[in-house]
């Protein structure tokens, strides 16, 4: 099993890192993993590397489009990975990124987006689940594991510095167009929560996190365990926005077109600025603490040979700040095979409802000091009508230089 | 607004304005793709005030219907124009010339025994005789023979109580002699010499004094240097003798009496007594311009000024006082006292004297004008004390009245001729380059009031009014060639008298004046006051409030026939600037009007680049299929609703291409009363034009050009 994968895309290796790399000696690594869970919005936008969007494109992704749509984006690098031992204790340093963008919208905005509100001309349109949410933050891991007997217990503390944060609590807007176009009105409603882009050197949020494990073997071919992820959070330096209006808009407005000395840059100028203002008034500074995403899962390995291993897992997603990173129960089915003693082979049904469901598969290399591991995740519908895109992939690579 | 949040805030606007935005995910190019947008770009709304914009020429009546008003003060003439009092200010100098010393007398006598005394010790022997004879009968009868040849010691005069030295440039003195003796005498020769030496000061002859006789004589003292001490002789004295036997009484006495009087000295070390040096009343004669004549005037603001500058040693006054200048009976004058200047110095004074709020007679006799009556008294107040007085010494002084701002005159204030004339901008109709109005109902009214009391005529030289853009003028017909213009008379002082001429269609050229749309008019009147008055009548007043003002007023309501009337404007217009309409990629500009004036419009909007050269033209329509039309009248002639009208231009993506070098527009709307029914349509105020500008277009969002 792979050493660095610490909370995987597939399943097939749920034992967490620092559970698992009690005998893995002095090493060196790096990992990252990727993900796309969409509905609505194919995985294709992502790849999409064309400058015009094409007619057919466009109507192909517009057809796809639900009465509620969402996208969900993160990544998770870990730049450098140093294991090692002090004394019989095991400990694990890690240093680097994570983030994760989610976005939620309907199909009239979308629909908006993509081909203008001239189709919604005499009509109301209006989306009031709307909106978004984005951290980016950078991490420092140190983390430990012990065994006792029939018993190992593991746990990491992750020092989080953030980067940049975007969240709205609640974002909802109507939009009627005027059938000649002459005014559009619309009614808005958003309460922000924003944190601008911070480097390493200038960033003044920051946080912690940790993770716990402990996994239990019943006997040679059974064992039980648990994880708990990211029960942590950031306080965050940033800017407060709420505002709720109605503003219906019939253009700049032109004093006289017959004023002499029309300054006509200048008053569209003023206008623009006063609307900004309305949009983005009522802005305060504060400081706003974030958790992260916490997860957690209970497992039962069962090992009825040497080289294959099933394993059924329950997965929670909890979120404590908001309703829109994907959360709930997911089920894990899966299985890994050692094709040798250097190759493995992994596969996994997961089901969490229409938001996050699919299959994936894995593989690994172990050789006499190095591993590699890669993962995918289905990159297509599943489970119709209501089926979301859920893409990902996983990979890392470790060398070990001395065996502890 | 924080500038964190513009990441944010453009997407909003974007997702509230319709406009799209593009999700940018790590540096993968941003996907351009093609929107219909249908979005409001520009809306106006042109009310009556926005379109006739210069409020100060609108009114509207309680109707709501629209009038056009314009005044100009054409005359306008007070007080202060034609009444300006001159300061009445005086330079003196007065030297010590003017300076006197005081009179004086001294007594001298010469008796019969003195006379007796010389003549005893006389080498003539007779005489010696009858000086002893004389002497040794005194108290008896004697016959006195005749003598001759007699003279006196110098006797000692002391003046030093007076003066110590005098150089006269005036005096006399007046030599007084009584002959008490019992002979007669003749050819008595008497002296009078400064003790120092020097020729006499007075050498006078009495050829015969008889017994009991007085004898005077009166000598110029001018240009003599008189000392303090004196001496005084008898020269000769002769005597023809008695032949009748007279009593010999030796005391008895030729008296002798000098006086020196009226003495003015260029020079002196003396006591000086007090004495005016000045003292008049003179006329201050004011020559007023405009053969203004004033009988009373009661002064606004204003005063007596009076410096004095003094080098003598003694104290000076100075009083100048303006008798017929009262205020509350008091009458108005300054007294200025000079103390003694210092030796070889000088001292100065300054005084002022308020006269705001006096009244001043300017009348003498009852037939002079313009006279001030001013009294001037200057004196030197004696301290008792000896001082030196040259012919160098002097008292300066500036005195009168200055800055003189009448409240009020009366009398006769000329037969003066104003000419105002000028030309003006009228700028009711500056918007309208070309066109004719033909305004149903045009008034002019031309108002003079007067509060000053004075009659006079005017007379109209010409009025007339152009149109600069079309170089069309009009001469205003209608107005009397003069008319009179009176004023408040002294019975009824506060009224103001109004004079006008109104002039409409019906008595005048006011309808066709108007017609040509005038941008500039001219006028000249003169003014004659006083014109065909009696000046001997002096009944003419004037406060400091007083005018006479004229006044043009034009109104009109808003009522007639328009006939391509044309408005413009040119404005500065960038679409870059305009942002995200640069990525409009083609559309229809939609112009939607709503229009309740009872004329219809023929639109058009011309672009030009920042050279001036012209791009392109909102509208590629003929000027039949850009007609904004007009609201339709109801039955009163009310336009109760507006009529819509959409234009549309439609922009293919080389024409917003061109449109983007675009950087200023020029908007011309030719506006026409309904062809269909060419009646007079009145303008009301609740009339307006709504334009709105909506584009209908293909956009392009994302990072992208087409």
């Amino acid at each position: 099993m792979s050493f660095f994968q610490e909370r995987h895309l597939s399943g097939t290796d749920v034992q967490p890192a620092y559970l698992s790399f009690l005998d893995a000696g002095f090493r060196i690594g790096q990992s990252g993993d990727v993900s796309y869970l969409s509905r609505g919005l194919p995985a294709d936008i992502l790849v999409y590397t064309g400058d015009t969007l094409g007619s057919a494109q466009k109507s192909s992704w517009i057809s796809q489009l639900k009465s509620e749509n969402y996208a969900d984006f993160s990544y998770n690098i870990n730049l450098g990975t140093f294991q090692f031992r002090v004394g019989k204790v095991p400990f694990s340093v890690s240093f680097g990124q994570r983030s994760k963008a989610y976005t939620r919208f309907s199909e009239n905005t979308a629909k908006l987006i993509l081909n203008g509100n001239k189709q919604f001309a005499g009509q109301t349109i209006y989306d009031s689940t709307a909106g978004f949410s984005q951290f980016s933050v950078r991490h420092l891991t140190i983390g430990s594991a012990w065994k006792a007997g029939k018993l190992i217990f593991g746990g990491k503390v992750k020092l989080l510095q953030g980067s940049s944060f975007g969240h709205s609590e609640n974002l909802d807007y109507s939009l009627y167009t005027q059938m000649n176009g002459e005014e559009v009105t619309t009614r808005y409603n958003y309460n922000l929560f924003f944190s601008e882009y911070k480097n390493l050197s200038d960033s003044k949020s920051y946080g912690f996190a940790i993770d716990l494990g402990a996994e239990y073997a019943i006997n040679d071919k059974l064992n039980v365990g648990f994880t708990l992820s990211d029960l942590g959070a950031v306080k965050w330096e940033g800017y407060r926005y709420k505002v709720v209006d109605t503003v219906a808009y019939n253009g700049f407005e032109i004093p006289s077109l017959f004023t002499d000395d029309l300054d006509f840059s200048g008053i569209i100028q003023s206008q623009i600025d006063s609307l900004k203002d309305k949009v983005l008034k009522d802005s305060v500074v504060e400081s706003s603490t974030y958790s992260l995403p916490a997860f957690g899962s209970v497992y039962v390995k069962y090992n009825p040979g040497a080289n294959t291993t099933f394993l059924l897992s329950c997965d929670y997603q909890y979120n404590t700040t908001n309703e829109f990173f994907t959360d709930g129960l997911i089920g894990n089915v899966a299985i890994n095979q050692n094709l040798s003693k250097k190759l493995a082979l992994g596969f996994a049904l997961f089901y969490g409802g229409h938001r996050y469901s699919g299959f994936s598969w894995s593989m690994s290399y172990t050789g006499e000091r190095t591993r590699i591991f890669v993962a995918l995740q289905n990159p297509y519908a599943m489970f119709s009508p209501n089926t979301a895109y859920n893409a990902g992939a996983s990979a890392g690579w470790s060398f070990q230089f001395k065996n502890l | 607004m924080n500038q964190p949040l513009n990441k944010y805030s453009g997407v909003l606007l974007l997702l509230l304005f319709t406009l799209p935005f593009a999700c940018r995910f790590q540096d993968k190019p941003i996907p351009v793709w093609e929107t219909e947008v249908l979005v409001p770009l520009l809306n106006s709304h042109l009310g009556v005030m926005d379109i006739i914009k210069d409020t100060n020429f609108v009114s509207v009546d309680t109707n709501n219907v629209l009038w056009l008003t314009y005044r100009d003060t054409v005359i306008n003439y007070k007080l202060s124009d034609y009444v300006i009092i001159p300061d009445s200010t005086v330079r003196q100098t007065y030297s010590i010339d003017s300076a006197s010393l005081a009179s004086q007398t001294i007594t001298n006598s010469v008796s019969l025994g003195y006379i007796a005394n010389q003549m005893y010790q006389s080498s003539d022997i007779f005489l010696s005789f009858m000086g002893f004879v004389i002497l040794n009968t005194n108290g008896d009868s004697i016959m006195p023979p005749s003598f001759s040849g007699i003279t006196s010691d110098p006797v000692p005069l002391d003046a030093s109580s007076f003066f110590e030295q005098a150089q006269l440039s005036q005096g006399f003195m007046d030599i007084l002699i009584t002959n008490n003796l019992p002979i007669p005498l003749s050819n008595v020769q008497f002296s009078i010499a400064n003790q120092s030496g020097g020729n006499p000061i007075l050498l006078d002859t009495f050829p015969s004094i008889p017994v009991g006789g007085v004898v005077q004589s009166t000598r110029s003292l001018a240009g003599k240097l008189v000392e303090s001490a004196l001496v005084a002789q008898i020269i000769n004295m002769d005597s023809p003798g008695s032949t009748d036997s007279v009593l010999n009484d030796t005391s008895s006495a030729i008296v002798v009496t000098i006086t020196v009087r009226d003495l003015r000295a260029s020079n002196a070390t003396a006591i000086f007594p007090t004495q005016e040096f000045l003292h008049d009343t003179t006329i201050f004669d004011y020559n007023l311009d405009n053969d203004v004549k004033l009988t009373k005037m009661t002064i606004k603001s204003g005063k007596i000024i009076v410096t004095a500058v003094s080098t003598i040693e003694e104290q000076v006054r100075f009083q100048y006082i303006i008798p017929k200048a009262t205020y509350n009976n008091q009458v108005a004058g300054v007294n200025s006292v000079l103390p003694p200047a210092p030796i070889g110095g000088q001292v100065t004074m300054v005084k002022e004297y308020d006269l705001a709020g006096h009244t001043v007679d300017l009348t003498v006799d009852g037939t002079k004008y313009n006279q001030m009556e001013q009294i001037r008294i200057a004196s030197i107040d004696s301290s008792g004390n000896m001082i030196t007085i040259t012919n160098k010494d002097s008292v300066f002084l500036y005195y009168g009245l200055v800055d003189i701002v009448p409240e009020y005159v009366e009398g006769f204030l000329g037969e003066a001729h104003y000419t105002f004339s000028d030309s003006s901008s009228l700028d009711m109709f500056k918007n309208i380059q070309l066109g004719t109005i033909e305004l149903e109902n045009p008034k002019m009214n031309f108002t003079i009031n007067s509060s000053i009391g004075i009659n006079g005529q005017l007379v109209n030289r010409g009025v007339s009014v152009t149109n600069k853009k079309t170089g069309q003028s009009k001469n205003l017909e209608g107005m009397p060639p003069y008319f009179d213009v009176n004023g408040p008379t002294l019975s009824n002082p506060t009224q103001n008298v109004t004079s006008s001429v109104f002039l409409d269609k019906t008595n005048s050229n006011v309808v066709d004046l108007f017609k040509i749309l005038p941008d500039f008019y001219t006028y000249k009147f003169d003014v004659y006051a006083n014109y065909d008055k009696d000046p001997s009548v002096k009944d003419n007043f004037a406060t400091d409030q007083s005018s006479i003002t004229g006044v043009l007023d034009i109104s009109m309501p808003f009522s007639g026939v328009v006939n391509n009337i044309t408005l413009t404007d040119t404005f500065d217009f960038n679409l870059e600037e305009a942002g995200s309409l640069t990525k409009v990629k083609e559309g229809t500009l939609k112009c939607i009007t709503n229009n309740s004036f009872p004329y219809q419009a023929k639109i058009q909007i011309y672009f030009m680049d920042e050279f001036g050269t012209l791009v392109d033209s909102l509208f590629h329509l003929s000027e039949s299929q850009r007609i904004v039309y007009a609201g339709i009248a109801n039955s009163n002639g009310y336009v109760e609703s507006p009529t819509q009208t959409i234009l549309n231009s439609f922009a293919d993506q080389a024409r917003i291409q061109k449109l983007k070098t675009v950087r200023k527009a020029y908007s011309r709307a030719v506006l026409d009363s309904d062809p269909n029914n060419l009646v007079p349509r009145t303008i009301y105020s609740t009339y307006y034009v709504d334009i709105k500008l909506v584009g209908d277009f293909v956009y392009l969002p994302g990072g992208s050009q087409p």
